[in-house]
């Protein structure tokens, strides 16, 4: 666990290689992810507008999905960085512009109308950050995701989700393969089962 | 949904990797000097 939700803020991470979750925990005891992190995501003050950091209360638990390598920059030092230069600021306000449409991004896969819609809509997000590509038109997953997982970030229950990532597997367009997930853009075969 | 499952995954993939590049290098910098630490897979 890197944060846990309620910490102070002491340091600000880039993530150098490898991706990170945050996630929170319901009244119930079920967590929630909320967002998935990776090479080039800055954590956890991405949230905040004051930049009044001294005070900042982690919002998340960031915990490591797979082996990560961050850079570290004390909160002190990184707010004296971003305020020292326009460039520096600019290149914040950047980073919260991408971060605030990647957000955008999840939105609108959330306020889809029917389930199905919702989780395949999911599908190219996960892939713009998460994929490698295997073949011209199938990607791999470099993480494994869960059916709550998918659930949590295409806002459909995981009962629902784990109906739907079976459709999807019989129509070709989803396969698992040790926990890791296949997306298959260009499905040629539908499975009989 | 207008586009296809490829299409968009293709132009989403590219929209993402050519937003990471202009600002990854510049992040990069900012916190060129910090510190490195390792977490192993939770």
């Amino acid at each position: 666990m890197i944060y846990y939700a309620g910490d102070e803020l002491s340091q600000i991470y880039l993530i150098k290689e490898g991706y990170v979750k945050a996630y929170t925990i319901l009244d119930s005891g079920d967590t929630r992810t909320i967002f998935l992190l990776g090479p080039g995501d800055i954590f956890p003050i991405a949230f905040s507008v004051t930049m009044d950091l001294k005070n900042y209360k982690v919002k998340y638990f960031y915990q490591s999905l797979t082996d990560v390598q961050l850079q570290y920059l004390g909160y002190e030092n990184f707010k004296k960085l971003t305020e020292a230069n326009t460039e520096n600021m600019s290149t914040y306000v950047a980073y919260m512009s991408a971060s605030n449409e990647a957000i955008m991004k999840q939105l609108e896969i959330m306020k889809g109308k029917k389930a199905i819609n919702k989780v395949v809509m999911l599908l190219p997000y996960l892939v713009s950050k998460f994929g490698e590509r295997i073949r011209p038109d199938s990607y791999r997953l470099k993480i494994k995701l869960s059916h709550q997982e998918i659930a949590d970030l295409s806002g459909v229950t995981r009962e629902t989700t784990t109906t739907l990532v079976k459709q999807l597997e019989r129509r070709g367009i989803l396969e698992q393969l040790k926990g890791r997930l296949i997306v298959h853009t260009k499905p040629k075969f539908k499975k009989k089962k | 949904m207008g586009l296809g499952l490829a299409e968009a995954c293709e132009i989403l993939r590219l929209h993402m990797a050519q937003q990471l590049s202009a600002y990854q290098l510049r992040i990069e910098k900012l916190f060129d000097g910090a510190g490195l630490k390792k977490y192993p897979k939770n």
